[in-house]
């Protein structure tokens, strides 16, 4: 018992040891550079230089990892599904195993590489719809996003997926803040038009209306989608 | 052998309990009624305040099958053949539009129902079928004819701890018919098709399907996203093109909701059975599976208004372009999904 004790005692300030009660509750909002998301509308402007609408934005987050002041990673969740039209979704709650001062967070934008297996995950309706073909590389989609597009010749349609280990997107959100005991809130912002610009303009036109299985495609939106996220 | 073994699994899913345990108010007891979900499916959808029973499902599966809600001499299983995966091919509506009935396969887990998937459970769909569109119902005609029976006296008895049918609102006999045959359509599961037992490790595909499978499951064809198994429909209500400009019957969900953004949307249908249920799309436009291959080959509106932006890859600008020999694979592949255990299981059919 005295060496339990003494243990504790040694704990640094900043790294309580928190109780089962402590959260962290990551509210997801959507915007396109700024402007709130609002689905089946064609009014936002795309850095590909045209007028979209959206019909459909779901995908996962897998590997949700605070950033100490030392860099090291704090690891507070496995997987989460999110459909931006189901509000039920938007909502993810961490338990956390660390309190105290984070500079960041990490997280995969689609499901790591233990997780993409073919039905590995809940046969829920979510995650079937989800499924990547076997007979196009197996596992699961990382990311749906779609809508319409407008150029100078008429209305287009976007479908915009994600999928396989190698075009996993790795999000690195620089944010300082502070997790205390109890419930924490924060938002965990999309701007959709990120996954169009930076380092590289998507272009429908240009680099293709649909990605699945267009490896240029899918290695463009990857790159892209490394700072889609902000926190708030 | 390893087909034997499911459809015994199945079989004792569907064997209840005999303990009665779900006491109820009037003292009457009911037996809870525990299905067993096939490997890979999603869970089954159960509204709380309809759970499944033994005496609801068997209730259920008579009324399914009987004239007496009817004035017209029509039951449920006039427009839902058994051989036809419990759909038929036409209906005419009020309004005069031809209506393809749907198939009742798998239902206990769909969320959303009929044509525009507007109705979130199988009981609002029920609902529908007092109207004199399809039955016609005399609500005093079918008291009557209620408290006439012994046996509808004893399984509403037993179901509901209720049988005093003339003393029930016209809203209390309607929900405890709707309640039981949803509950008898929730038992009515497939998993037995080809494709299934492919998916299981237990037979092989023609060469044919097989080669329909890489159409069906790769960007080819593309047709994956809005039909993937086990249930082979995504539920999702979307625009697939049939039409460049809607009007009337054909605009879908719009009809209801009058939102410019519903214009030509409808449910995606399940293709399981779909060998069975010709003819096809919501108004039984296309007679055999060739013409509908032949559609999402060569005939897809993509100016049509709303269209899901699947069908507009720029790949499918100039359609599929499948050659002959794909699209008969591809037929193969889709009669792949025919369960023939499903529609055969006497345990569905007629109790009369």
């Amino acid at each position: 018992m005295l060496i339990f004790v003494v243990i504790g005692g040694c704990k640094k300030d900043d790294e309580t040891s928190p109780s089962t009660n402590d959260e962290l509750q990551l509210q997801l909002k959507f915007t396109n550079d700024g402007v709130p998301l609002q689905f089946d509308t064609i009014m936002f402007a795309n850095a590909g230089g045209y007028t979209t609408s959206f019909s459909r934005l779901q995908f996962y987050i897998s590997s949700v990892q605070l950033i100490k002041a030392d860099s090291s990673l704090v690891e507070i969740s496995e997987y989460n599904y999110v459909d931006a039209r189901v509000a039920s979704t938007q909502q993810l709650r961490f338990t956390l195993p660390a309190t105290g001062h984070f500079i960041g967070m990490k997280l995969l934008l689609g499901l790591d590489s233990a997780h993409n297996i073919s039905n590995s995950l809940p046969a829920t309706v979510e995650n079937i719809n989800m499924a990547w073909p076997d007979m196009m590389g197996g596992g699961y989609h990382f990311m749906k996003l779609e809508g319409s597009y407008v150029d100078s010749t008429g209305t287009y349609g976007y479908a915009m997926h994600v999928g396989k280990n190698a075009y996993l997107v790795n999000c690195t959100i620089s944010h300082h803040f502070d997790l205390n005991a109890g419930l924490n809130a924060k938002e965990l912002v999309m701007n959709v038009n990120e996954w169009f610009k930076n380092p590289a303009i998507y272009d429908f036109n240009v680099d293709g209306n649909y990605s699945m299985g267009v490896m240029a495609a899918m290695t463009k939106l990857k790159n892209n989608g490394t700072d889609i996220f902000t926190i708030q | 052998m390893k087909t034997k073994l499911l459809l015994f699994v199945l079989l004792v899913g569907l064997i209840y309990s005999c303990k009665k345990d779900l006491d109820n108010q009037d003292g009457h007891q009911t037996t809870p009624l525990s299905l067993t979900v096939p490997e890979g499916f999603p869970p089954l959808i159960i509204p709380a305040d309809n759970p499944l029973t033994v005496e609801g499902v068997e209730l259920g599966h008579h009324l399914f099958f009987d004239p007496i809600m009817s004035s017209n001499g029509l039951s449920c299983a006039s427009c839902h053949h058994v051989d036809k995966s419990y759909s038929s091919a036409y209906h005419i509506n009020p309004l005069g539009d031809t209506v393809s009935i749907m198939p009742h396969v798998n239902l206990g887990f769909k969320r959303n129902f009929s044509w525009t998937g507007r109705f979130s459970t199988t009981e609002q769909v029920c609902m529908g079928d007092f109207e004199p569109e399809f039955f016609n119902t005399n609500m005093d005609t079918l008291r009557r004819r209620l408290s006439n029976s012994s046996k509808y006296q004893n399984m509403f008895f037993r179901s509901f701890g209720d049988n005093n049918f003339s003393a029930m609102s016209d809203i209390e006999l309607k929900n405890y018919i709707v309640k039981s045959i949803g509950q008898y359509l929730r038992t009515m599961i497939s998993f037995n098709s080809r494709f299934d037992q492919y998916l299981r490790h237990e037979i092989n595909l023609s060469q044919e399907e097989f080669t329909g499978m890489a159409i069906f499951y790769t960007e080819q064809g593309d047709c994956f996203h809005c039909h993937d198994a086990p249930l082979m429909t995504s539920n999702m209500v979307t625009n697939n093109g049939l039409d460049s400009l809607p009007v009337g019957y054909d605009r879908g969900l719009y009809n209801f909701t009058g939102a410019v953004k519903d214009d030509g949307k409808f449910l995606i249908p399940t293709l399981r059975n779909i060998e069975l249920t010709a003819p096809y799309m919501h108004d039984g436009r296309f007679k055999t599976l060739e013409e509908v291959v032949e559609f999402y080959n060569s005939g897809v509106h993509q100016n049509s208004p709303n269209i899901d932006p699947i069908m507009t890859k720029s790949a499918k600008a100039f359609g599929l372009m499948l050659t002959p020999y794909e699209k008969q694979c591809l037929v193969k592949f889709l009669k792949s999904f025919t369960d023939t255990t499903f529609v055969n299981n006497s345990a569905y059919q007629n109790p009369l």
